[in-house]
């Protein structure tokens, strides 16, 4: 939509009176400004308003304003330095550390293979893998099952503890009874009892399992041989 | 610019000297404070933001390469100062400035006209304001307006128009 003459005149009528409009233009906005009134009203108001901004006068700011601002300056000056010790330190101590670990690390390197290492003798003796192909994948040799404690050991080890009766104690209704020395000792023995056996148990575990696994290496070579 | 050396001056206030840095201060300190004091509308505000426009001003002086003048790139210190602590005040309420009017008179400015434009700027967008004052209070061409705040001469003028219209339309509402 066009705008009408009024309209354009009120927009650059603020133009007008900062001077920022052609010869041309001014000369336009005087003619129609002499011939509208309602423009010249506008443009009275917009006069009034340019001349208030003009009446604003210029302030002088204290000068108190510069020491502060020195001070300021001065403080964050002394802030820096104050920190100044405290980084370098921190970059010393790193630096430290950092040539602690590098150290370690190279130690650790350098160092003999550990003690519970297979010996050099015992890895010339194992057999050489399978070659490894896409239809024969080395299987993972299986652990046998763990034996369950017999059932009759545990009824016996369990009949020996005798039942313990319900005393509430001071301390609360779920309070565990205090027990006496004796019978600390007696449940001592049963526990350790009980660890002897599971120790038998898994020792006759692993000796199943190093038969497999025997059994497996035996069954490779004859297959390698072949 | 008066006859001053400006380059060798900023170059010893990069160093860190503080004579350097004082005749800076000096030379601008009005032109700042005005911008801070229109922007506020508060004298206490305009000190604190005038000190905070110097105080970045100087740490961040190394980095001033001198592709602008030295005070178009401190009106736009203090533009961002200012916009950044209306920003975390909201905008001085019309209450608070006609209050000022009311009961506690300035001393320079003994003029309702005077106090009349200063309450209509506090009702204006912080944008409008700046654009209103740097070019009416500090007189800068649009090209400068652009510059200090980083914009194009065209969205200058859009903006300059606008803020002009609404501060005529509260100034009318004002003289009801």
């Amino acid at each position: 939509m066009r705008k009408t003459d009024c309209e354009r005149i009120e927009d650059i009528l603020p133009l007008y009176l900062e001077g920022s409009l052609s010869e041309e233009e001014a000369e336009e906005v005087e003619k129609h400004l002499a011939s509208c009134k309602r423009c010249l009203s506008s443009y009275e108001e917009w006069r009034r308003c340019f001349s208030a901004l003009q009446s604003v006068p210029r302030l002088q700011a204290p000068t108190n304003i510069w020491f502060k601002v020195k001070q300021e300056l001065h403080q964050r000056r002394e802030r820096r330095i104050a920190w100044f010790p405290a980084f370098a330190s921190l970059i010393g101590v790193s630096l430290i550390l950092v040539f602690l670990f590098l150290n370690l690390y190279a130690q650790r390197k350098s160092a003999p293979p550990p003690a519970f290492a297979p010996s050099p003798a015992y890895q010339a003796n194992l057999p050489s893998p399978p070659p490894v192909t896409a239809k024969a994948a080395p299987t993972v040799p299986r652990i046998a099952k763990p034996i369950p404690i017999p059932r009759a050991k545990r009824a016996v080890i369990l009949a020996k503890r005798p039942p313990q009766p319900y005393t509430p104690t001071s301390r609360g209704v779920h309070a565990k009874p205090k027990l006496e020395e004796a019978k600390v000792e007696e449940i001592i023995a049963e526990r350790l009892e009980m660890a002897l056996l599971s120790a038998q148990q898994a020792e006759s575990n692993l000796e199943r399992a190093f038969q497999v696994l025997r059994g497996k290496n035996l069954n490779m070579k004859g297959g390698n041989s072949l | 610019m008066n006859d001053l050396n400006w380059e060798e001056i900023i170059e010893r206030a990069k160093d860190g000297e503080e004579e350097a840095m004082e005749q800076i201060f000096m030379n601008f300190k009005d032109m700042v404070y005005n911008v801070c004091y229109r922007m506020s509308g508060r004298r206490e505000d305009a000190e604190d933001w005038t000190q905070e426009t110097f105080l970045r001003a100087f740490s961040a002086l190394k980095g001033f390469r001198g592709d602008s003048s030295l005070a178009t790139w401190l009106y736009r210190i203090a533009v961002n100062v200012c916009l950044s602590n209306l920003r975390k005040k909201r905008t001085v309420s019309f209450d608070e400035v006609e209050y000022k009017m009311g009961n506690e008179k300035d001393e320079d400015e003994d003029d309702d006209l005077v106090e009349q434009v200063q309450a209509v700027l506090a009702q204006l967008p912080p944008l409008y304001r700046t654009v209103l004052i740097l070019r009416h209070f500090e007189e800068l061409s649009y090209e400068e307006i652009a510059s200090v705040m980083k914009t194009s001469v065209g969205s200058v003028k859009i903006a300059l128009h606008r803020a002009r219209k609404k501060f005529k339309e509260k100034m009318e509402e004002l003289n009801k």
